[in-house]
């Protein structure tokens, strides 16, 4: 095993997989979705491989490889991961599997389908496994590709606003990134390598004016996609429109690449200017917070109030990151994984909750514990999860943040309570109407079957263990993130 | 160097010359419908690749022939084989049908014309330059006629003949005033020398010479505001030499310009500079933005063309050897990319005008059309890790490295502008792959019925995919080697 490049690895599996689907025959489909499952599960294992192989407590790039490719712009093919990134591999693979498990269910372009998702899967990976500039960007793209025919393919009625919306949202806020990178590299140490850039700025060899240019063009990427308040407003379209799969990952994995960048790259070599900004960014984040949860409360929809409560949630990443203490730094890690886990979760359920009721409107959806308890159960659930509850992982999360916040922003943080309030009210009261309501007049019909089946089951179920083991002993997670959480920390002397 | 040389060092082209010559004599002799023809031009244009090959091979061949008129180097080398490459996939394009693709002049004019772009590529002098696009001009004009019962072709000829013309005699007086200027009319080491050698008067004749070559050489590379003729012409004329006339010329012209400025000319002539940045931003301005009020396909690929144009200007506004390795880099995904998206236009509605309803359904109706246009668009637009993506990379990298990041942030944005309307052409393609769009009017007149492509057709769009696809994933290695 020793001379393995471990994380090259766990790229190519999917970049293969990709190409062997696009070789099969489309007619084949159940051939191509049992391909998929078994390239996504293959994926997962070889993450948890290299979960194994990761020296826990340490702080440092680890299984770092490097190729040089295109040395005329200083570019080179290196990957490494930390305890911030490792995380996040890890969830980009288990959702890609559960939502591989999910797609047994499709029965239109499954190939097409199929192939996109493993790409979308090798541009996330590759995301949070590049440190090279021009690589990470290559990969921040080409997760634009698949998500934008996702949602044009197998979308909703609007799904070719949505779609375009989305990709060109996202895409202006890129190509400003792109700027900010490039200039990372002429004013900073003439290479790609992240780590180098990193000990550049950490060195302090950026001017403060020098830092604040890059920090505001690598800013608007960031906030597009965490989405931080106000470059939101793709992200109601695009997850109403979505199929499923789509919004688990757009709110599971694509959310968390945001926050990653602003951990990775604005933080670790911009400490100066993080530091003069994190004020506005604590603000903006709180006002996430609030009126994420507060336009939640009002949705008719209850996949656009799933959606906005992940403006909401991220709020806590973006407050927990402007602090920039490792209370603040560990707390935005483990919400961005726990938001991962629970939204992905809401999101699926809203998902079987629609292939039932053909609806997702909250005013006709009545009496689920009813017609089908596993469902309604598992909502009850996962809405706990997701508002906070103590034991749950969402409560874990959020506590550390607006810890993190306490220290360094006392005032601005106090305001994010009002959210917490707020986001309780919205759960509850789909609670109160979707689940134990009786039935109406008017309500949505279903007669099916009062079971979940398998692939719903095998999706979801993960995800609800993931979230109350987590709750009850979240050590396990912090100390992979913590000694990246201090390092950082100490960066903007906090 | 022995007397040989220039026959050896020149087989390329001879090569052209007498296959171009031969195919017309030939049917001259014995009419017939094009079917020996085709293969005669098509294993021209790879002898002539292959003699470029071997020319690349013996370095000892690369110089200047002809007292200072033609250079083989690097370049040529490189152009010459971007040019039958492309050149083959027009060929293969027009293979099918009974059109245009059967007639011995079409071939013979195709090879002539890239004879033309080869000259133009190789000049050194201004007058050899003139005649090389001429020689380009002069058969691309006839070739846009030829299909007569076609409504606009004859009419988009007629304006590409008359405005070419126009833009000829422009560029002929701007060669007069560089030779009143700079007593000179050979470029061997740049057009331009240092103004201050030149003196105040001299300098700002030379100043009004290069205006003048620009325009000309402006209209033929299609860059605001001298790319009025291109929408007109493309819309209206025939399918495969539009695909043609739109993609090839323009890098040859990009080629010239790179040898007639030479490397030092946006440092040393701020008021050139200054003129070409100005021409830059403008096309990549106004190209994306009214690309995206088109509703034909050929129009709006046109005006993208005009942007792509202002990409490449950067090159020459920022100067220096690395952004003229970028260009060139960039010309090459540009070409395959530009050329498939013509193809496929022309697969859609070969004899008609295209418009983006006619690609409502496309995937539907063709998945593997839809696939080599998606390919082509997202190269287009710069999406990694396609080729297009690199060059674009490449190009603003070089702008921002040469303390034009403002410039950068221009084109980046106007990227995005044209994202805008290169989705729209896929998001209407894979639209109603699942189920029907409920948007009513638009796609549902268009949905029925499959499109059969010629298989010839289609492997040349699928080349050009594939193209698109290799020069990103491995030609980032290639412009490695090639630096």
């Amino acid at each position: 095993m020793k001379g393995i490049p471990v994380l090259s690895v766990l790229l190519l599996i999917p970049v293969v997989a990709s190409l062997v689907v696009l070789l099969l025959p489309g007619r084949m489909e159940r051939l191509i979705k049992g391909f998929t499952i078994a390239a996504v599960a293959l994926t997962f294992g070889w993450s948890l491989l290299v979960l194994s192989r990761f020296t826990i407590g340490s702080g440092a790039m680890q299984m770092i490889q490097s190729v040089p490719w295109v040395p005329a712009i200083g570019m080179s093919f290196k990957l490494g991961i930390d305890g911030l990134s490792l995380p996040l591999i890890m969830l980009t693979s288990l959702l890609t599997l559960l939502c591989g498990i999910y797609t047994w269910r499709l029965d239109k372009q499954v190939k097409a389908f199929c192939f996109l998702l493993l790409l979308l899967l090798v541009g996330m990976l590759g995301v949070f496994l590049a440190l090279d500039a021009v690589l990470f960007y290559v990969f921040w793209e080409l997760v634009l590709v698949p998500m934008f025919f996702m949602i044009g393919i197998w979308g909703g009625a609007n799904r070719r606003y949505a779609s375009v919306k989305f990709f060109i949202y996202t895409l202006i806020g890129s190509v400003v990134m792109l700027l900010g990178l490039l200039l990372l590299f002429f004013w900073g140490p003439h290479t790609f390598d992240m780590q180098a850039i990193i000990a550049w700025g950490q060195a302090g060899k950026f001017t403060l004016q020098q830092q604040g240019w890059i920090f505001g063009a690598l800013f608007l990427g960031f906030a597009v996609k965490v989405p931080i308040f106000p470059f939101h407003t793709w992200l109601p379209d695009a997850h109403v429109e979505a199929p499923t799969v789509g919004s688990v990952l757009l709110a599971g994995v694509l959310l968390k690449m945001g926050g990653y960048g602003l951990l990775r790259v604005s933080l670790s070599a911009l400490p100066q200017a993080f530091a003069a900004f994190s004020p506005y960014l604590a603000v903006l984040g709180v006002i996430g917070i609030v009126y994420g949860a507060a336009v939640a409360l009002t949705q008719k929809d209850l996949k656009k109030m799933v959606a906005y409560s992940s403006v909401s949630h991220m709020g806590f990443v973006v407050l927990g990151i402007a602090a920039a203490n490792s209370a603040g730094v560990d707390g935005a890690a483990m919400q961005m994984f726990t938001h991962g886990i629970i939204t992905g979760m809401l999101f699926f359920l809203v998902g079987m909750i629609y292939e039932r009721y053909h609806t997702k409107e909250i005013a006709r959806l009545r009496g689920l514990i009813t017609a089908v308890p596993a469902l309604g159960i598992l909502w009850v659930f996962a809405s706990f999860a997701s508002l906070g509850l103590p034991g749950l992982a969402g409560f874990v999360g959020e506590f550390t943040s607006l810890m993190g916040g306490l220290q360094v922003f006392p005032v601005i943080t106090a305001f994010a309570v009002i959210g917490i309030v707020l986001t309780a009210a919205y759960f509850l009261r789909t609670l109160q109407a979707v689940v134990f309501a009786p039935h109406e007049e008017d309500s949505a019909r279903y007669e099916g079957p009062h079971t979940m089946d398998g692939t719903e089951m095998a999706a979801v179920a993960p995800l609800a263990a993931i979230a109350f083991a987590l709750g009850v002993y979240p050590m396990l997670f912090f100390s992979i993130v913590d000694p990246v959480g201090r390092a950082l920390a100490t960066l903007v002397g906090r | 160097m022995t007397h040989l040389s220039p026959v050896l060092a020149f087989s390329p082209e001879i090569v052209l010359v007498l296959a171009g010559a031969g195919v017309l004599c030939f049917d001259a002799i014995w009419p017939g419908r094009g079917r020996v023809e085709r293969w005669v031009t098509l294993a021209a244009m790879a002898l002539a690749a292959a003699c470029a090959v071997l020319v690349a091979m013996s370095p000892q061949l690369y110089g200047v022939y002809f007292a200072g008129s033609l250079r083989v180097d690097a370049t040529t080398t490189f152009a010459r084989l971007l040019f039958m490459a492309t050149g083959a996939l027009v060929v293969l394009s027009s293979w099918g049908g009974d059109g245009e693709g059967a007639t011995a002049e079409y071939y013979g004019l195709l090879l002539l014309s890239l004879l033309g772009e080869s000259v133009i590529v190789m000049s050194q002098t201004l007058i050899v330059l003139f005649v090389g696009i001429e020689m380009l001009a002069l058969p691309c004009y006839a070739l846009m006629a030829m299909r007569k019962h076609l409504a606009g072709a004859v009419r988009a000829a007629l304006k590409y003949f008359l405005l070419g013309t126009f833009a000829s005699i422009v560029m002929l007086y701007g060669v007069a005033l560089a030779y009143g200027a700079l007593h000179t009319i050979s470029y061997v080491n740049g057009l331009f020398p240092d103004p201050v050698t030149l003196g105040a008067v001299r300098a700002g004749l030379a100043m009004a010479a290069f205006l003048l070559l620009f325009a000309g050489l402006g209209f033929k590379a299609t860059a605001f505001p001298f790319h009025f003729w291109s929408p007109d012409v493309y819309a209206g004329g025939s399918a495969p030499i539009v695909a043609y006339v739109a993609t090839v010329p323009k890098v040859a012209v990009m080629l010239a310009l790179l040898r007639v400025l030479g490397p030092g000319f946006a440092a040393a002539y701020p008021v050139g500079r200054t003129f070409i940045l100005i021409v830059a931003v403008l096309s990549m301005v106004y190209g994306n933005v009214v690309a995206l009020l088109q509703d034909d396909v050929r129009r709006m690929l046109a005006y993208s063309g005009v942007a792509n144009t202002g990409y490449m200007l950067i090159a020459f506004a920022v100067g220096g050897a690395a952004s003229a390795r970028a260009l060139m880099f960039f010309l090459v995904v540009y070409a395959f990319g530009n050329l498939g998206a013509f193809l496929v236009a022309m697969a859609v509605g070969p004899d008609r005008p295209v418009s983006l309803k006619d690609f409502a359904g496309l995937a539907g109706r063709n998945g593997l059309l839809a696939g080599g246009m998606a390919v082509c668009l997202f190269s287009l637009a710069g999406t990694p890790p396609l080729g297009g993506f690199f060059g674009k990379f490449a190009l603003f990298k070089a702008a921002v490295d040469g303390g034009y990041a403002w410039l950068a942030l221009i084109a980046l944005v106007t990227t995005v502008i044209a994202v805008g309307y290169y989705l729209g052409v896929a998001s209407r393609m894979y639209g109603s792959l699942v189920q029907p769009e409920e948007t009513g009017s638009e796609g549902v007149a268009s949905i029925a019925g499959r499109i059969v492509v010629p298989r010839p057709l289609m492997a040349a769009i699928v080349t050009c995919a594939l193209a698109a696809v290799v020069l990103g994933v491995a030609g980032v290695t290639l412009l490695a080697a090639a630096g």
